[in-house]
């Protein structure tokens, strides 16, 4: 089930919010988990089996270590933690790799190896992540251990964050967890507007801007003129911005109705002025996750520039690897990779002397090329796309298509970049503060924001003819 | 009024138009059928331990929701309003045009495999037609759309597929002297009403024009215009475009041109309904106003007219021959037509029982191209 949809607006989380809040405090955590399960179980319901297995061994685990830890028997705890990131990666590895491996294999060897066509459970690689923090903190004493495996449960499957992030370490919620009366008005109240902001990002911005980038990329590549392909790229990098974010934001959202308090994911990303800078503000809980359970662990920067430029790398392979079974994402996180290494010891500081606006260019110049070679899997269309950017096949500058296309895009496209900067936070905070905290014109203003967007919202999912849910390779 | 109090109203706020929409749409009388969209609704599917496990369940709920969710026709209208506020020049593939037109784009109908597999279904059809029928005696008509002959009333700029090369490849694949050229005939009359502006169809006129020129191909005296009393049968039709765009969009008018002098005639539906009359006018009770030819689309349609014609026809068509159908029942004795959507016996065991002197293939030109069922022509 996805958030963005009519069946979870006026289905699932009317149901859910009338019986968590009317249920005692004492079961509260039991309905999210139950809930949690169907909202999972929802059009493939086989996997729901999977992830209870993967909840209840990471449990059995974690409650394993920290008695082996207690009894001073650290080679055990050791074991137990081997153990479990063993058969979490096994499950990422089976399920999520397998064709891709063998399919490589067979390519690159010339067999034919048998490919074993397992479907990709739906979010698989974000509770995997999760699960496994909770092992390695419950190790590293970062958290205490979790004693109630419904809590445990709740925590793994919860739904906010369960298909598309973000990634919520445990100990980042474990007192929330246990918290009996962790739900408050006020939280409440800005889970509403956090949720209603990310429904109008998802439905509204990143899905109208999708359907620009699907357009240029349906077209004959030879045919599509430079200024056409850089229109496309750029749609696709507003659509995948909007749609992600705009997923965390109901994440967070509903979180906090709930009484969560999820970490922030994105911190406007495209304002960057160096790719490094980029990512400290792009999916906030992947990169995080990597630094602490393999950055650091690997020495991180501490053991001399061979092994951190090493690091660097092993860490974004993965991270590219990670948002699909596919080269080309392995390409585009090495990719990534190259830039952190070269600004690091090379351009840094050149980049850093150039006037603000030309380090904005650099950065976005980069990632939007990067958005390419993540959008195409097909590496062949991938060439050809970067091609037809270049103009290597002579189709010229633009066409009346172009022309076409931009003006019926404008106001959106204007929109799509004003919403990638801090601008609209701080007008939004300005014109708020005009006026009296609490007082009837703030409130007639919030009130507008959120129905407003909720009701153009529903018209569009009423009539959805697209609503893609782009993280099913994750 | 304080924080506290403010954050309460929000959260009622949410809570009304969520249980709000959710109640209204569990509550809601639930239909079987859209008469604007022309189509049947999703139903609440049933629950099985079976269904639940492939999926199944899952996706015909959620399209159960959006068809019978309430208010449905105006939440689509409010869509097209908020994109046509964007300054979007089209929306769900249908182009705002100049002069309150909304023209169908077709991206895609033409480019995928079955538009080529229908040319050579449609070429190996009508190679044998000419054989058995005879030069001149056979002939494929497709109709471009609007999109093709109204260019100029598109928004600046937009290029559509060019449904001309679509019509020239089959051309070039018929047998020669079986191809009737009715962009030619259609091109001459764009400053006319020729497409309806809410319909995919086109107004009768345009089909006068073509069958006009057609019958004059085929050796008759062409009819004139002022052969006709040209009536307008309703100014209140909505058509199927504007169901999928909605919103304050204008009204079409439809016209039927009553000869003068007319042969009587019979007309016999699905080899058990006999009528007198071609017009169905109960339809211009409904939304399907278009349905007023002939009633809408049906297997088998055999008119038989006393006037004394040698000529006996024989149509394939689609839905864009049922305001032409009856020019024809001027020149031939015998207007038969079948639609293959619907019609399952086999076309040649029915052609050749019956004896026919003319053949008619008369398919709109998306509608050609996206039809699976052009492959009974083999049968």
């Amino acid at each position: 089930m996805v958030f963005s949809s009519l069946l979870f607006m006026f289905r699932f989380l009317p149901v859910v919010l009338v019986l968590y809040f009317a249920a005692p405090r004492k079961v509260r955590n039991l309905i999210l988990f139950v809930f949690s399960l169907f909202f999972y179980a929802w059009g493939e319901p086989r996997y729901v089996f999977l992830m209870l297995f993967s909840i209840t061994m990471d449990y059995t685990m974690g409650r394993l270590i920290s008695k082996f830890k207690e009894q001073g028997k650290l080679k055990k705890a050791k074991f137990a933690l081997a153990f479990s990131v063993t058969v979490n990666l096994g499950i990422l590895a089976f399920f999520k790799y397998a064709d891709f491996i063998i399919g490589s294999i067979n390519g690159g060897l010339g067999v034919s190896l048998p490919m074993p066509g397992v479907p990709l459970p739906i979010g698989i690689s974000f509770f995997t992540f999760q699960t496994m923090s909770y092992t390695v903190d419950v190790y590293r004493g970062a958290t205490k251990v979790q004693r109630n495996w419904i809590n445990y449960g709740t925590y793994v499957s919860m739904f906010p964050q369960l298909i598309a992030g973000p990634i919520v370490q445990y100990k980042t919620i474990a007192e929330q967890m246990m918290q009996k009366n962790r739900e408050s008005v006020d939280d409440f109240a800005y889970g509403v507007q956090r949720f209603m902001a990310g429904v109008g990002k998802k439905v509204l911005l990143a899905n109208n801007i999708g359907v620009l980038c699907d357009t240029v990329m349906a077209m004959p590549m030879e045919n599509v003129p430079v200024a056409t392909a850089w229109l496309g790229a750029a749609a696709y990098t507003f659509q995948i911005y909007f749609d992600f974010s705009g997923y965390s934001d109901m994440a967070i959202g509903l979180g906090k109705m709930f009484g969560f308090h999820f970490l922030e994911n994105f911190e406007h990303p495209y304002v960057a002025k160096s790719i490094t800078e980029f990512w400290r503000r792009w999916h906030i809980s992947l990169s995080s996750w990597f630094r602490e359970y393999v950055y650091i662990p690997l020495g991180g920067n501490r053991r001399g520039m061979a092994k951190q430029v090493r690091n660097i790398f092993v860490v974004w392979m993965l991270t590219g690897i990670w948002h699909g079974a596919s080269w080309n994402y392995v390409l585009w996180g090495l990719y990534y990779g190259c830039f952190l290494i070269l600004e690091k010891f090379v351009i840094g500081k050149w980049v850093k002397k150039l006037p603000g606006i030309f380090q904005n260019l650099y950065t976005l110049l980069i990632v939007v090329f990067g958005w390419v070679i993540f959008k195409c899997e097909d590496l062949t269309l991938c060439g050809s796309y970067l091609k037809a950017m270049f103009g290597g096949y002579g189709a010229g500058m633009f066409n009346t298509e172009t022309i076409y296309l931009l003006y019926n895009y404008a106001v959106l496209l204007v929109i799509l970049v004003l919403g990638c900067t801090t601008l609209p936070k701080r007008w939004g905070e300005r014109l708020l503060t005009c006026f009296r905290e609490g007082g009837a014109v703030q409130t007639v203003l919030r009130c507008t924001f959120c129905a407003g967007i909720f009701v153009i919202s529903v018209a569009y999912l009423v009539d959805a003819t697209y609503n893609p849910f782009l993280y099913f390779r994750f | 009024m304080g924080q506290k109090r403010q954050n309460q109203i929000i959260i009622f706020l949410f809570l009304v138009l969520i249980f709000g929409m959710a109640l209204a749409s569990i509550f809601a009388p639930k239909k079987e059928f859209s008469d604007r969209e022309n189509r049947s609704l999703a139903q609440m599917p049933q629950l099985s331990l079976e269904a639940y496990f492939s999926g199944e369940f899952a996706k015909d709920y959620e399209s159960y929701i959006t068809d019978q969710f309430v208010g449905r026709d105006r939440w689509i209208g409010l869509k097209t309003g908020a994109e046509r506020a964007m300054l979007k020049q089209e929306s769900n593939d249908i182009y705002f045009a100049a002069d309150g037109y909304l023209i169908e784009k077709h991206t895609g109908s033409f480019t995928e495999k079955r538009a080529e597999d229908n040319i050579s279904y449609l070429a190996g059809f009508m190679k044998e037609m000419k054989a058995r029928y005879g030069e001149g005696r056979a002939t494929a008509m497709i109709v471009p759309n609007a999109v093709e002959i109204l260019k100029d009333k598109l928004p600046p700029f937009a290029s559509p597929y060019d449904q001309s090369v679509y019509l020239k490849k089959i051309e070039e694949a018929l047998p020669e002297g079986t191809w009737f050229d009715s962009a030619a005939v259609l091109r001459e009359h764009t400053d006319e009403e020729i497409y309806y502006r809410t319909d995919h169809h086109w107004k009768t006129l345009a089909a006068y024009y073509v069958y006009a020129a057609w019958a004059k191909e085929k050796g008759f005296e062409p009819p004139s215009l002022s052969d006709y009393e040209v009536q307008t049968v309703t100014e209140e039709f909505q058509g199927t475009i504007e169901a999928k765009v909605g919103g304050d969009v204008g009204f079409d008018s439809i016209g039927i041109f009553k000869p003068k002098k007319e042969f009587p005639y019979l007309v016999e539906y699905n080899r058990n309904e006999m009528k007198t009359d071609i017009y169905e006018w109960s339809a211009l009770e409904t939304k399907d106003k278009y349905a007023l030819f002939f009633g809408g689309n049906h297997p088998i349609v055999e008119g038989t007219v006393k006037n004394g014609s040698g000529r006996r026809l024989l149509v394939i068509k689609d839905s864009y021959a049922n305001s032409f159908l009856p020019f024809a029942f001027r020149d031939f004795s015998q207007v038969d037509f079948v639609d293959l959507r619907y019609f399952n016996e086999s076309l040649r065991e029915y052609r050749e029982g019956r004896d026919y002197t003319d053949i008619l293939f008369l398919y709109n030109a998306s509608g050609f191209a996206e039809d699976p069922n052009v492959a009974k022509l083999k049968n």
